[in-house]
């Protein structure tokens, strides 16, 4: 069975000779320039450029001085590099922030696909009531957040003792001992960040067309089967942007550290935001917190290709 | 391969009645064409048997088993989606192979099958491609292999043509009543297009406003429809309806009408004088049964003011005192816009003002 498609209106000699060549390549630039609209384009992004290397290049560049030289303005090289390898508390503070990533972003994975999947269900209601609500904490600053978990965690005041009390158990003095400490404030980063997983993969989820669900019905999927063959696959790529924007977030966090534990108790809640705020503004070694700048963008960005590697596959064949 | 029954079918949503207490039964490798204006229920009727949709009240039967209770993938059913709902994230391969898999088909067999569908369907060379990069008349056949690969007791179709282009949809309607009488398999297939409904239905069940109009062959829905709404919704040049009512004039019965006196056969007029004692009725007459001639006598004269050239037929556009009506002549018309014809009206059909109802 074969359709004619190519039905030229111009008999067939006619229609090989109209364009006979394609026209020649220019540079992008002559192209940019030679459309009105292009040219209006150009103006209007020129600003916002300019703006972006003021605010984000600049910095960029002198963190890169401040790393090669001390606080003298003399340069010594990468000593600042190699000074930070064999210091305990930087490594401590590099652990503790893997460490509470590796808790953190999984943990509001699960609970944003499970927020998302629940308010897109049938049986939501007003969605956009329940939307609203849940990314509350999104729009709370650090610091509040932090202030309001830290009344929380109080031993006799706090609402999180509550019911360990009614129970009859010892109430938990959450902020003072290293473990708990570490907890609490997991549970403060989940509940930070997790509506921004929920956001994003509601989002995902709103891109998947509800008919090929009904396909899988009929060519005989069960429910959870139509949710690996068909959901899965759909939100890959934006459970990928969601790791690497979750895990950003739970590493480069201060503000809730900075209300709730101060770092302590001793040291054991500092991460890596908290030891490059501290050596720059409480030990005045910004030179040497600059080093620790670098590596923190360098983990940030390693761990970021290695999700968009293994998790942001492209629909391929199989 | 299964008779497929519907009993009673009632389906409302919210307070909208979408189909009213339906009867319908198809059967075992029959192709019904469920036809209709779009809200008529016919989808939601299809939607039923597939299980997509609870019915409100009513039985469904697919062979000897109720279905009511049944998940959709329990009743062995095949569906063709309008919108097809390929699997964007599949090849055409993965597509038609996904209900295969989903039975733990062995993979062999699953490629044999799927080459086998394919190759019948032509569209072998799309198979390693995604649907989003296959043409519309491919992505159709996709769907459609998808279908059939499974070899379903029946075959449900969701106006699978309306989105391909015409000349296509004419290859494939061909295509998919060959394919229904190889596979011999049950198809209900949904469509609001009566061409199609014509060209590839055993029984065609004229839906409107959720109720049954009809249910009958394509000569029956066409010779002999039931009512003026299947009259007036089959038939590519649409019949004409002339209102009037029926008057005894020289011991014979005429329907009288502002433009025409057309007499009616004796049998018809006995019928109509039981189903219709006021006589009001309105009468209905397809474009190729009027009979003209070119001259200024008789009885029934009315001015040519159109003509619509179809290429292998002529469409003549006729009008007297603000009746409109359409005729039928060859391509090679001599008849020109303002010409005078002399009408006769010999097979017509005539419907009863009050219920809709056609005498006869």
């Amino acid at each position: 069975m074969s359709v004619p498609q190519d039905i030229s209106p111009m008999s067939g000699a006619d229609a090989h000779r109209a364009h006979v060549q394609p026209p020649a390549r220019e540079g992008i630039w002559a192209e940019i320039f030679r459309y009105r609209d292009n040219r209006v384009a150009l103006a209007l992004i020129v600003p916002s450029l300019l703006a972006l290397i003021l605010v984000q290049l600049y910095p960029i560049l002198y963190t890169g001085w401040l790393i090669l030289t001390n606080e003298k303005g003399v340069f010594i090289g990468l000593a600042n590099l190699t000074r930070l390898t064999s210091d305990t508390i930087f490594r401590g503070a590099l652990i503790f922030s893997l460490k509470m990533a590796i808790v953190v972003v999984p943990v509001s994975l699960l609970l944003g696909l499970g927020l998302a999947l629940l308010i897109r269900s049938e049986y939501a209601g007003r969605k956009a009531i329940w939307i609203s609500i849940l990314i509350i904490p999104l729009m709370v600053s650090e610091i509040v957040a932090g202030t309001m978990w830290k009344i929380m965690y109080h031993p006799t005041l706090g609402l999180v003792n509550v019911p360990l009390t009614l129970l009859g158990l010892e109430p938990i003095i959450w902020l003072m001992k290293a473990n708990t400490a570490f907890i609490a404030l997991c549970i403060v980063e989940v509940w930070r960040i997790s509506p921004l997983a929920f956001l994003l993969l509601y989002a995902g989820l709103n891109q998947v067309p509800r008919d090929i669900y009904e396909a899988a019905a009929v060519d005989g999927a069960t429910r959870w089967r139509a949710f690996w063959d068909m959901t899965i696959p759909y939100i890959r790529p934006m459970f990928s942007i969601a790791t690497i924007l979750l895990f950003v977030w739970s590493t480069r966090t201060i503000g809730t550290i900075a209300a709730t534990t101060a770092g302590g108790p001793g040291r054991a809640t500092w991460n890596l935001s908290w030891y490059i705020y501290g050596m720059s503004f409480q030990r005045l070694k910004p030179h040497y917190a600059s080093a620790a700048v670098i590596v923190m963008l360098l983990m940030t960005y390693i761990a970021g290709a290695i999700f968009v590697k293994y998790l942001w596959v492209e629909r391929k064949q199989r | 391969m299964a008779e497929v029954k519907i009993v009673g079918l009632t389906k409302y949503f919210g307070d909208t009645c979408a189909v009213n207490h339906l009867d319908l039964v198809v059967k075992d490798g029959d192709l019904v064409v469920l036809l209709g204006p779009s809200g008529c229920g016919k989808t939601t009727t299809m939607r039923c048997v597939a299980g997509l949709e609870r019915p409100t009240y009513g039985d469904i039967y697919i062979g000897e088993r109720r279905v009511n209770d049944l998940e959709p993938r329990e009743r062995d059913v095949a569906l063709v989606f309008q919108s097809y709902a390929l699997y964007p994230h599949f090849t055409a391969f993965d597509n038609i192979a996904y209900p295969l898999r989903l039975r733990k088909t062995p993979k062999e067999e699953i490629n044999r099958r799927v080459t086998d569908v394919a190759e019948l369907l032509g569209i072998t060379h799309t198979l390693e491609r995604q649907p989003g990069l296959c043409s519309g008349g491919e992505q159709q056949r996709i769907a459609l292999g998808r279908a059939i690969v499974r070899e379903p007791v029946v075959f449900l179709m969701d106006e699978p043509l309306s989105n391909i282009d015409a000349l296509l949809r004419v290859y494939m309607r061909a295509e998919i009543k060959r394919l229904q009488h190889e596979l011999g398999t049950t198809m209900i297939y949904v469509t609001h297009d009566q061409v199609e409904a014509m060209t590839m239905a055993d029984m065609i069940a004229v839906m409107n406003q959720g109720t049954l109009q009809q249910l009958g062959t394509p000569g029956d829905i066409y010779d002999v429809p039931a009512n003026n709404f299947v009259a007036r919704f089959v038939g590519s040049t649409p019949m004409n309806f002339i209102p009037g009512r029926l008057r005894q004039k020289d011991s014979q019965t005429v329907h009288e009408s502002d433009q025409f006196v057309i007499p009616v056969g004796e049998e018809m007029a006995v019928r109509a004088s039981e189903m219709c004692p006021d006589g009001k009725c309105t009468l209905g007459i397809r474009p190729e049964d009027i009979r003209f001639t070119m001259s200024d006598e008789g009885r029934n004269q009315a001015q040519v003011f159109l003509l619509e050239p179809l290429g292998s037929e002529t469409i003549l556009d006729i009008e007297k005192e603000g009746l409109l009506l359409k005729a039928k002549d060859v391509a090679t018309t001599q008849i020109r816009p303002g010409n005078t014809l002399s009408l006769s009206f010999d097979r017509f059909h005539l419907f009863d003002d009050a219920t809709g109802q056609a005498i006869r």
